[in-house]
């Protein structure tokens, strides 16, 4: 199939009336938690993981991946119009749209994030499309030590970018590692840290684990900083951006867009480093450095356009290589994995309705999440009203009911109460969640592809080394392994560099 | 706050040597062949290390610790999270020998009183009005299998 049979044939799944209700939800809920603040995609993702099972995958994987796009609209919603970044990724937009909002032009902002996200979107499919293919030829080459360098690169860049320690990100992953390990031992027959339990010999469920660290211990979390919000109010008026508004914001749209697709390939990049690079970017270009902040629309297109486009493109490494690059992609993966289908270079020839739906669904979903967020602004913006009393309870028994009904097991509410509680603690001690669960739903390859490496070449490492594949990931992992060790002052410039100011 | 942060490095250096300990209890196998003990250990064995290596860091560095950690429990009620967490713990260990009904009437007033500190009057009518919509939610509409407990009959009833 060429590509645009390919891109053809997505369409028709994705325009099929289940898989188009599926991909309007997934829009509507992503939006819906973008507008508010504290609940992200990765605790909506893991909420619905459960209820996916009675789903198609494909079906599944268009309402995933819409509701991870969909809150990098509804972010900007807020963000823009209240100063409540109601995701990350959306932290920045504040700066300016906000001021924009002030001076009476909330309007053109609203219309250059839709617009801008919707171009950048589009772009990013298209490019999707472009490097797919090229990828999976290249990874289908992938034996198991290619593997195993890929992923011990992913794991030191996930950790590198970590915002807090590097050393307990890195904790958290080897932590994550050994949570994958539990259960019976695919080589072995052996099972391992069961605690004496046949609950745990199929190994801990992604489900519970994610539920735990995401759903219940970001609760924990909010409820202790349960501080009302002063909700700024400000009018706009007219969705449409001017000819000179468009004139300012076409360059920061394509290069937040080329930013936003690169930044978001990379393990741990994604939408949030994207929109914080492209700020910056623009803040560096602009003949007017020092007006960013007080309402310029190149504040925000181009951290909107690069938001989304790092969003989409996060999804390439995950279809490509099977190897997810940030949370939200990684929980994709576990609910692929629940539904028996691996990701990886075979996916694009084993389930090309999946392949394709997903690319082509982000098209279809873009389109929709314009028209629904412009003329549905007013309802989003009512939508933080509603209590955290009300809100909260709520999420805890839908957590509750999801868990249970997978198994019908209560083992399983057990399971998720525990990781709740860790959760809570690793949070409040810096050590990041993301790098833990990624590596987690990882760990499984992970093993597998050091034990038959170190077979093939019986018990020397050189077997990483002397395939070049397999050398250009090892070395590259070792190197920024080795930059964070000695120069941790040259990765802290790294990340400051993304920062606004 | 810094003995906080020196503690957590020292639990995480246990649980790094429980997780070595376990791992060795089966087969490490050698290099050319792992067995299924080979990398449990070797996770637990770099946890050890890299929270030696942040406890002797702390130690030899003054007030150098992460700023955030330090900052954990200050300005927060921990009394919240707390009531969150033990009322879901309550929750988990009552749901199936009650059932949905029954555990989500034991639940949510208590974390309606504990958490927000709400009346009872909006408690009573907030938590019937809430039960009846999750049963017509997840039972009727989704028709999720949810544990009858105790209340068996009344499903069948209903």
């Amino acid at each position: 199939m060429d590509a645009l049979a390919s891109v053809l044939y997505g369409f028709q799944v994705v325009l099929q009336p289940d898989n188009l209700m599926f991909c309007f939800l997934g829009c509507l809920a992503g939006t819906l938690v973008g507008v508010l603040p504290g609940i992200g995609p990765g605790t909506t993702m893991a909420l619905l993981i459960p209820f996916s099972y009675h789903m198609t995958p494909t079906a599944a994987v268009i309402m995933f991946a819409g509701i991870y796009y969909g809150c990098q609209y509804g972010g900007s919603t807020t963000s823009i119009l209240l100063n409540i970044p109601g995701e990350v990724t959306s932290i920045v937009t504040c700066l300016d749209g906000y001021q924009m909002a002030r001076q009476g032009r909330a309007g053109p902002a609203l219309g250059i994030s839709a617009f801008g996200s919707f171009i950048a979107g589009t772009l990013a499919v298209c490019g999707t499309i472009l490097f797919a293919k090229p990828i999976v030829n290249i990874a289908i080459k992938f034996g198991p030590p290619e593997y195993f360098s890929l992923l011990c690169m992913g794991f030191i860049i996930i950790t590198y970018l970590a915002t807090a320690s590097m050393p307990r990100a890195i904790i958290s992953a080897l932590m994550g590692i050994f949570l994958a390990t539990v259960g019976m031992d695919p080589m072995s027959g052996v099972t391992r840290f069961t605690i004496g339990t046949i609950d745990l010999t199929e190994g801990v469920g992604i489900i519970p684990l994610s539920i735990g660290l995401f759903g219940l211990s970001e609760i924990a979390v909010n409820v202790e900083q349960m501080v009302p919000a002063e909700v700024y109010k400000t009018r706009f008026k007219g969705l449409f951006p001017n000819l000179k508004d468009w004139k300012d914001s076409i360059g920061p749209i394509f290069r937040g867009t080329g930013l936003g697709f690169f930044l978001g390939i990379l393990p741990g990049g994604g939408a949030l480093i994207s929109s914080f690079v492209s700020y910056a970017v623009e803040k560096k270009v602009s003949k007017h450095p020092e007006k960013f902040g007080t309402g310029m629309i190149e504040g925000v297109a181009g951290p909107e356009s690069a938001n989304n486009a790092g969003a989409q493109s996060a999804f390439i490494p995950l279809l490509t290589l099977g190897m997810p690059t940030n949370i939200v992609t990684a929980l994709l993966m576990g609910a692929l994995m629940l539904h028996g289908i691996a990701p990886g270079p075979f996916m694009m020839r084993e389930h090309p309705d999946l392949f394709w739906g997903l690319i082509s669904s982000m098209y279809v979903g873009n389109a929709m999440l314009v028209i629904l967020n412009l003329p549905l602004i007013g309802l989003w913006v009512r939508v933080l009203k509603v209590p955290t009393y009300f809100l909260y309870p709520v999420i805890l028994v839908l957590i509750v009911v999801g868990v249970y009904s997978v198994r019908n097991n209560v083992f399983d509410i057990y399971l998720m109460i525990f990781f709740g509680i860790l959760g809570y603690f690793l949070r409040k001690f810096d050590f990041e969640i993301a790098p833990l669960t990624i590596a987690f739903v990882l760990g499984d390859i992970f093993e597998e592809a050091m034990r038959q490496s170190l077979m093939m070449s019986n018990g020397s490492f050189s077997i990483f080394f002397s395939r070049p594949i397999s050398a250009v990931f090892i070395i590259m992992a070792m190197l920024l392994a080795a930059i964070s060790i000695i120069a941790p002052s040259f990765r802290k410039k790294q990340l400051k560099w993304g920062d606004a100011d | 706050m810094k003995k906080l942060n020196l503690a957590v490095d020292v639990i995480v250096f246990f649980l790094g040597a429980l997780m070595c300990w376990a791992s060795l209890q089966m087969r490490y196998g050698k290099v050319a062949r792992p067995g299924p003990g080979f990398l449990p250990f070797w996770c637990g064995a770099l946890i050890s290390i890299i929270s030696l290596a942040l406890f002797l860091h702390q130690l030899w560095k003054k007030n150098r610790a992460p700023k955030k950690s330090a900052e954990a429990f200050q300005g927060v009620d921990p009394l919240q999270p707390i009531a969150i967490l033990g009322a879901m713990i309550l929750y988990g260990l009552l749901y199936e020998s009650l059932g949905f009904l029954l555990s989500n009437f034991l639940f949510l007033p208590l974390i309606f009183r504990l958490v927000w500190k709400k009346r009872w009057g909006f408690i009573l009518i907030a938590t019937l009005l809430m039960d009846i919509a999750f049963y017509l939610l997840f039972q009727e509409l989704l028709q999720v299998q949810l544990p009858k407990g105790v209340l068996g009959y009344l499903y069948t009833f209903l």
